[in-house]
């Protein structure tokens, strides 16, 4: 077992709390906090170190510092660190600048071809992060797919995303229960991205549909009467669990619509979505997905066809998350990606590399002199070494 | 002390660098220390081949060996000083001069014309700013180095003279009689400009012989002038030779020519003096013009052939006025070069 030291986001996420108890089977876990006065002494007699970070600057802007001064395998639970970065950017930070460096630099490198069009609109504000990092934990495979695009180079472990319970079933009900008995609710999800259909999803529903609108573009639902916006996490997450239908318009919501996705997941709700990438992780014949910018009738075929099937398209997206998403499964990315990270820190070739480049580096060598073949040779000529190995 | 003297070497090339780096080994060990040559081979094209030797550089280990601490580094030349340790002292032969003051220079600029080359330039300024930066003490083989140094960076060097072994084999032998040749021995390389000596000996009106030594590979094309000019009978293309064999040249020649361009410090000029013989060189020449003062102990000439030609004719119509510029270069090295004691004391501070 490895000794791991672990720096959650202040507080803890949810995912976290999920793994915790099944990652600590596996490898030695000392669970601590930026607070700790000891910190930097675990870390000092860790194996390796394990961040978690998100893209809320309160919960994360220490851990990011953190690791990009400690480097270790860093759980990234958003890919969107656009309000961490702009938070250090207004405070100041030393590493501000160069974060938005960095992330200027892979979002140029972006081959529009490999993503889907409007992905070229997505900025890696992560990118400063990775490449201090020596590992990534990611739960999506299209952020692994993202990432591999950046041209990022720092290996990327996908986990699965915990589905977990913690849906308050009596309110469920409760909320169902204020409901007229035929009335059918739907909850998107969306990020501001989405913000511009919600008023077609809006059309495209039948009188008898509410509409429960989470996140950013919550405000620009209109007003009308049979649209709802739930006031905290809790009661979205209980109007998954009442819903009959889940509307995913993120592009590609991987913000607060992913934790929610999971939740629908544990509840076995189908799910409408705007572009397949965002719900990777449910059986594709769970899903119908619309265009990047589906029209109202895309959109209410759509939802004609889960709402026939609803029944059988969530029993079938219920029982393969609790068969695959489970906090177990997670745990073992996470540790496989513990033991790949240390086997890497201990390779005496990364060594000679890092005496190397770290040379160069004082003398002014860039990552774009590396790419232009300077300096290159001798991490060439080493991997000639490790493949006649 | 436990010194290493760190040297990049340019596999089958022999030249001042190298026995610079020798002698100083040796005149280490002859003061009691434990010295020894860290050499590694070098090449510097294509451009990115300069970075890899940095980088080598950079990331040997020179702090210990065999489990014993190295206590010192003395680095000669670029890239060697790029060497990390914690008392590192830069006794600088040169920098790169294709990054510094042959940049732009239309027949040794080589590094410009590579397609990297701007960037490896730029790498090499920083690297040096870094590395020199880090040196406890830095000296110089010369005041041409030092100010080249100074301009570039705007880092100061001492300059530290000293006496090549050739010099003070030299110094302990009485001259002999004044010959009838003029002696340029040096590497055959278009750096050292023989074929601006050839193109002088066409012209010169007296008897006066040119005697070449070296080896380098412009040694066919000098041949060739050498054949098309028609100048068999005045100049002899010796090639490499011993150093006995340069000991007996030296005393026996009627004076010495020294005339590349911009050259570092040179140690022709010095055992010239040491053999008792005045030194022709040129006005662009550099480190020979710290030593060589004209008239007095040699004579100093605009880079044309016709004043080379002159000076040689000078030298031969005036063997009286040879014989006293020469003991007085003799002089000159005496009171200007400190002997090794004084250098290694100089140098360990």
């Amino acid at each position: 077992m490895a000794h791991v030291v672990v720096v959650p986001t202040d507080p803890p996420g949810s995912t976290w709390e999920a793994v915790a108890g099944a990652f600590s089977a596996l490898h030695d876990v000392r669970l601590t906090s930026l607070s700790d006065p000891r910190l930097e002494e675990w870390i000092d007699h860790a194996d390796v170190p394990l961040y978690h970070v998100d893209g809320d600057d309160s919960r994360s802007e220490g851990t990011y510092h953190l690791a990009a001064r400690r480097p270790g395998l860093v759980v990234l639970h958003d890919l969107d660190l656009e309000g961490l970065v702009r938070a250090m950017v207004r405070r100041g930070d030393p590493l501000a600048e160069s974060a938005l460096r960095e992330a200027a630099a892979d979002r140029a490198r972006i081959p529009v071809q490999e993503l889907g069009g409007r992905a070229r609109s997505l900025t890696p504000w992560c990118a400063q992060l990775l490449r201090r990092s020596r590992g990534v934990v990611v739960h999506s495979a299209f952020i692994a797919r993202y990432l591999a695009a950046t041209r990022v180079r720092t290996p990327v472990f996908v986990a699965p995303h915990p589905v977990v319970g913690g849906v308050d079933e009596r309110r469920a009900r409760t909320l169902r229960g204020e409901l007229p008995p035929s009335e059918v609710v739907a909850v998107a999800l969306c990020d501001p991205s989405a913000s511009r259909w919600i008023g077609e999803l809006v059309a495209a529903t039948p009188e008898s549909m509410r509409v429960v609108v989470v996140g950013s573009a919550a405000e620009v639902a209109g007003t009308a009467e049979r649209v709802t916006v739930p006031e905290s996490r809790d009661e979205v997450r209980s109007w998954v669990a009442a819903s009959d239908v889940v509307v995913n318009l993120g592009h590609p919501g991987w913000t607060e619509a992913r934790d929610f996705m999971a939740a629908a997941q544990a509840a076995g709700r189908p799910t409408l979505a705007t572009e397949p990438w965002l719900v990777e992780g449910i059986p594709s014949d769970a899903v119908v997905a619309v265009g990047p910018m589906p029209t109202s009738d895309e959109m209410r075929t759509a939802l004609e066809t889960l709402l026939r099937d609803r029944d059988a398209l969530g029993a079938k997206v219920r029982d393969d998350a609790l068969a695959r998403c489970t906090p177990e499964a997670a745990a073992d990315v996470y540790a496989r990606a513990v033991d790949a990270t240390i086997a890497l820190l201990g390779d005496p070739m990364r060594d000679a590399v890092r005496r190397w480049a770290a040379g160069l580096a004082e003398f002014g060598a860039t990552v774009d002199t590396a790419r232009q073949g300077l300096g290159a040779r001798f991490a060439e000529e080493l991997a000639t070494i490790a493949e006649a190995t | 002390m436990r010194i290493a003297v760190c040297h990049p070497q340019t596999p089958f090339v022999r030249g001042g660098a190298e026995i610079h780096a020798e002698a100083l080994v040796g005149a280490l060990r002859g003061a009691g220390h434990d010295a020894e040559l860290v050499q590694v081979p070098f090449r510097w094209y294509p451009a990115d081949e300069l970075v890899h030797q940095m980088g080598i550089w950079r990331s040997i280990d020179v702090t210990e060996s065999n489990s014993i601490p190295i206590d010192m580094v003395i680095a000669l030349k670029f890239p060697a000083y790029l060497v990390k340790h914690p008392n590192k002292v830069v006794w600088l032969i040169h920098q790169h001069r294709t990054a510094y003051e042959l940049w732009d220079h239309p027949a040794f600029g080589d590094l410009a014309a590579d397609r990297h080359g701007r960037v490896v330039r730029d790498l090499i300024h920083g690297a040096d700013r870094v590395a020199l930066g880090e040196a406890k003490r830095i000296f110089t083989n010369s005041q041409n180095v030092a100010q080249r140094l100074e301009r570039s960076l705007g880092i100061e060097g001492v300059p530290l003279y000293h006496r090549s072994p050739m010099t003070r084999r030299l110094l302990e032998m009485e001259p002999g009689p004044v010959g009838d040749y003029v002696l340029y021995p040096s590497r055959f390389d278009r750096i050292k400009r023989q074929e601006l000596l050839l193109e002088a000996m066409r012209s010169v009106s007296s008897g006066v012989r040119l005697v070449l030594v070296g080896a380098g590979p412009q040694e066919e094309e000098l041949r060739g002038m050498v054949r098309r000019g028609g100048l068999e009978g005045k100049v002899e293309l010796r090639g490499g030779v011993s150093d006995d064999e340069l000991v007996e040249l030296y005393r026996g020649a009627l004076g010495v020519y020294y005339g590349p361009f911009d050259e570092d410090f040179g140690y022709v000029t010095l055992e010239g003096f040491a053999a008792a013989r005045p030194v022709v060189t040129l006005s662009d020449s550099g480190g020979p013009l710290e030593f060589v003062r004209d008239g007095e102990n040699g004579l100093v000439v605009s880079p044309d052939a016709a004043p080379i030609a002159e000076a040689l004719d000078r030298l031969a119509n005036d063997r009286g006025e040879a014989a006293r510029m020469g003991k007085a270069g003799r002089e000159t090295v005496l009171e200007m070069v400190p002997d090794w004691a004084g250098v290694v004391a100089r140098l360990l501070g």
